[in-house]
């Protein structure tokens, strides 16, 4: 059939990985001297014995090496598990890395592709961190990884949420492709009409897939004890995600049966050619299947895709790259960079010295340099230090600044960053006597900027109301957040005669909206990108103006 | 001290000090840090900035603002729409719009049109219908362009036709050989060359259905940042024509049939349409319409055509745009110089006219 890209037939012998401790017995085995492939063939373990096929299939790599690549100089299989796929790249390409976090499977590769005399190349490394001198890969192997990546031990795979994860992960191996390279990944389809049904992809419990994610996440919390992390999308969701992380030339095959045991790759409208594998099992499921391809839908429904992906060139410009865009967008992870500009809406004040509290965006800094002469920075665990109890039991902070020495007090991770504080720093004593003292250092009519993600965006309730307390996951963030509503108190406690609250946007430029209901309602008529507008406009209608926006900040005047 | 946004917004009339006024100033759009870090001419001056929504007591928007490095291109320009929207004869087509600014900040301010968009329409209105707005919105944009000659009379700098050639050079130039292959690039140059000198006709430069909306029964044009800028005729014709063609792509497909549509076949190309008798629908008769207006042969259109996608690029490229938006106008492109290399006339597009 045309279009169709045969790859082998070969039985389905279910899904899944080998269990540790199966690994372990297979590496010893392997590490006696027997060779690889009698020890898979011999070795009699309850998983392995029924996944042989697994480790030895070449159909496995058929997809990814009838992809146009731009050279074949350099493959790398991410995750590659017992290297059946990086084998089969290691004999069409000049060099072959693979890339395995599990020392195990790392051991077992290297006995592997030495028995075998192959070129390749095995990497032990969280796949979140490939090392710097992987670079001009031709083509990236992500085969049944993507949706494993958030599930790691390590910090970077245990921050923000899973689909933040992910595209770090897809952006990782994006600057590791050469120009024009590719990315080829395999992996489950969320909307597989079994997993309606009741099918699991992963080790997930039934359903899960389907929910929605902050319901997957609290049935996954509540009845396996920890977070659901293993996300899946439809095609037009890994589309996004391949997008947002700045692919191009995107493309679509039904991986069939399953990407496991893949016998045939065929783009998603080939409904001839999809229906045969599908249409198995009772008759109201055949049923099923045909009105779905009635309305044509089936190859939206397969078990598992193929998915391939391009780096764009990089475009050269006869004009010096803007130094202040370029750096802005890198450092922030998303397209804005105007984050500063708040200074505008300030009232006027001196411009000779700016203080930052704790940690600043490069980016901001730079912005605080161009409106300030100079710009002098304090930790906030020193800020915290400095606020100690006096004779009667009153918290007092000291900064060895004089009296209205600073016009602008700047700081994007007070809130998130104050020692110790599980709660809210605002019901902290310490942080109402530092930002008391903060008002000391600020000359009159000066400025004291706060920001932080926004306590009251409807996510970060959601997922406050899953167990995860105040501690919200996301962007980096991992410390309390910021409560409109605590921090204005605190600061009229600690004296500022004003306070103007804003919510901000990321859109394709900040928006930057005063917290008030006429405020948000005009913004959300203006909103662009426009999507759900009806019903931002209503919640910004009734009030709940609050819950839209995931970040905040706070002009305090003194 | 420098002067700050709300001495700005006193000098175009508001009380900055009022209680509770900056409960109503909504930044939107806010991009590069201002003031900028250095100061220079070109287009990556305009990503620096942001718009600002200044609303009523009640919430109601009144004006919008576009706060902008104080370039002298930007400066220019503000201060030509300022006197163009004072136009009488525009009154319904251009919100009054005024200029002031600082040593770090120039502001252009017009007032708010509360009108309804053009773009969510676009998809929806039948052929018919849709050239007449088009056409309409074309003709309003002529009207606008000689009173811009009238208002400043040395926009043209003394010279009423253009080198379309001499125009393009820079974006032959500004396109790296990795995007655009110089056999391709040949062809097009070619094509421009051929058309040779037309006459000059002011350009909106961003005429799309979002710079458009529909208030008290006109059309309203807005964003005139470019205005002027480009005076190659049709320019405007072949931006509104090919976004309105984006707009409408899978029109008539259900929702879910979109989707599965847009994920899975080959992007289309405006250009292959475009030869096409069967697949066109608004481009055909807007573009005879607005060829025969503007008095160009076929040749001049195509070439025409070339510098519309050739200069988009090139801007794109220039401005640093995500190959994600640029990778439509090169395919264009490429298919545009492909079409041309196998002789093709366009006649489809631009009708049979004696060349």
């Amino acid at each position: 059939m045309e279009g169709v890209l045969p790859l082998r037939v070969v039985r389905d012998t279910g899904q899944g990985t080998l269990p540790p401790d199966e690994v372990t017995a297979l590496v010893q085995e392997i590490d006696r001297g027997v060779p690889w492939q009698r020890a898979i063939s011999t070795l009699t373990l309850p998983t392995l014995s029924r996944k042989r096929d697994w480790f030895l299939d070449p159909a496995k790599a058929a997809f990814y090496l009838s992809l146009e690549v731009p050279t074949h100089r350099l493959a790398m299989d991410v995750g590659a598990g017992s290297g059946v796929i990086a084998c089969e790249l290691g004999r069409r390409f000049e060099r072959t890395i693979a890339v395995e976090q599990d020392r195990r499977w790392c051991r077992f590769m290297r006995h592997r592709f030495l028995q075998e005399g192959l070129p390749v190349e095995v990497i032990h490394v969280d796949a979140l961190r490939l090392p710097p001198s992987v670079t001009n890969v031709d083509l990236a192997v992500v085969n049944g990884v993507l949706e494993w990546v958030a599930t790691g031990d390590s910090a970077d795979a245990q921050v923000g949420s899973p689909r933040q994860v992910q595209l770090t992960f897809l952006r990782a191996i994006r600057s590791a492709l050469r120009p024009g390279g590719r990315i080829g990944i395999a992996i489950e389809n969320r909307l597989h009409f079994e997993y309606f049904r009741g099918a699991i992809p992963h080790d997930e419990l039934p359903y899960v897939a389907v929910m929605p994610r902050w319901l997957a996440d609290a049935v996954t919390r509540w009845r396996q004890g920890k977070p659901y992390r293993t996300w899946i999308y439809s095609a037009r969701g890994y589309k996004r995600l391949l997008q947002e992380a700045g692919f191009i030339r995107i493309a679509f095959f039904a991986a069939l049966p399953t990407y496991h045991h893949p016998e045939v790759a065929v783009p998603l409208d080939r409904e001839d050619a999809i229906r045969p594998y599908l249409n198995r099992g009772s008759r109201s499921k055949r049923l099923a299947l045909q009105l779905l391809a009635a309305a044509g839908l089936l190859g939206q429904t397969v078990n598992s895709f193929y998915i391939t992906a391009e780096r764009p060139h990089e475009m050269t410009t006869t004009e010096p790259a803007d130094a202040h865009m370029l750096d802005g967008s890198r450092e922030a992870g998303y397209p804005l960079t105007g984050a500063a500009n708040w200074l505008w809406l300030a009232p006027r004040v001196g411009r000779s010295r700016a203080l930052v509290i704790g940690e600043i965006l490069p980016l901001y800094r730079r912005g605080l340099s161009a409106n300030f002469e100079q710009v002098e920075s304090v930790p906030v665990t020193s800020l915290h230090d400095a606020a100690t109890l006096d004779s009667k039991g009153n918290h007092r902070a000291n900064l060895l600044y004089e009296d209205a020495s600073v016009d602008c007090v700047v700081s994007t991770d007070l809130v998130n960053a104050w020692p110790a504080s599980r709660r809210s720093p605002f019901h902290d004593m310490r942080l109402v006597a530092a930002l008391t003292e903060l008002r000391r250092l600020i000359t009159p009519g000066g400025l004291l900027f706060l920001s932080g993600p926004n306590a009251r965006w409807y996510r970060a309730l959601l997922r406050r109301g899953t167990g995860e307390s105040t501690r919200f996951v996301r962007s980096g963030h991992t410390g309390p957040l910021l409560h409109l509503g605590q921090a204005r108190n605190a600061l009229t406690r600690a004296g500022f005669s004003e306070t103007r609250a804003y919510f901000v946007e990321r859109s394709v430029g900040d928006a930057v909206v005063p917290a008030c209901r006429r405020a948000t309602m005009a913004y959300e008529r203006e909103r662009m990108p426009r999507t759900n507008v009806s019903l931002r406009a209503l919640w910004a209608a009734c009030g709940l103006y609050e819950l839209l926006y995931p970040d905040a900040f706070i002009l305090a005047i003194k | 001290m420098r002067s700050d946004f709300g001495s700005l917004l006193e000098q175009a009339g508001f009380d900055a000090s009022e209680r509770g006024f900056w409960q109503r100033v909504i930044m939107i759009d806010n991009r590069v840090l201002l003031p900028a870090t250095r100061l220079e001419e070109g287009d990556l001056m305009k990503l620096h900035g942001f718009n600002a929504l200044i609303l009523d007591r009640n919430g109601v928007p009144t004006h919008f603002c576009k706060c902008r490095p104080p370039t002298k291109d930007w400066i220019r320009q503000t201060e030509f729409c300022t006197r163009i929207s004072m136009e009488p004869s525009l009154r319904h087509v251009l919100p009054p719009t005024r200029a002031v600014g600082s040593m770090d900040l120039h502001m252009a301010i017009s007032e708010y049109v509360p009108g309804r968009a053009f773009e969510p329409r676009v998809r929806w209105m039948r052929t018919g219908k849709l050239d007449a707005a088009i056409q309409e919105i074309l003709l309003l944009m002529e009207t606008i362009a000689l009173r811009g000659v009238i208002v400043d009379p040395e926009v043209f700098a003394g010279q009423t036709r253009i080198d379309l050639a001499a125009e393009a050079a820079w974006a032959f130039d500004t396109i790296p050989p990795s995007l655009f292959a110089p056999s391709q690039a040949a062809v097009v140059r070619n094509a421009i060359s051929a058309a040779g000198s037309v006459r000059r006709v002011l350009q909106h430069g961003d005429l799309w259905p979002r710079n458009i909306l529909r208030y008290d029964g006109h059309w309203w044009l807005l964003d005139f940042d470019t205005f002027g800028q480009i005076q190659v005729p049709l320019y405007d014709v072949f931006h509104m024509v090919r976004s309105c063609w984006v707009l409408r792509q899978g029109r008539g497909e259900a929702r879910w049939n979109l989707r599965r549509a847009r994920l899975q076949s080959a992007s289309p190309s405006w250009v292959k349409d475009l030869r096409s008798p069967s697949t066109m629908e608004t481009s055909q008769t807007t573009l005879k319409w607005a060829r025969a207006r503007q008095g160009l042969t076929n040749v001049e259109a195509i070439g025409a055509l070339a510098f519309y996608l050739i200069d988009t690029v090139a801007r794109m490229c220039r401005r640093q745009h995500p190959m994600q938006y640029v990778e439509p106008y090169l395919s264009d492109l490429g298919i545009l110089a492909e079409c041309l290399s196998a002789g093709e006339t366009f006649a489809c597009a631009f009708g049979d006219a004696a060349s």
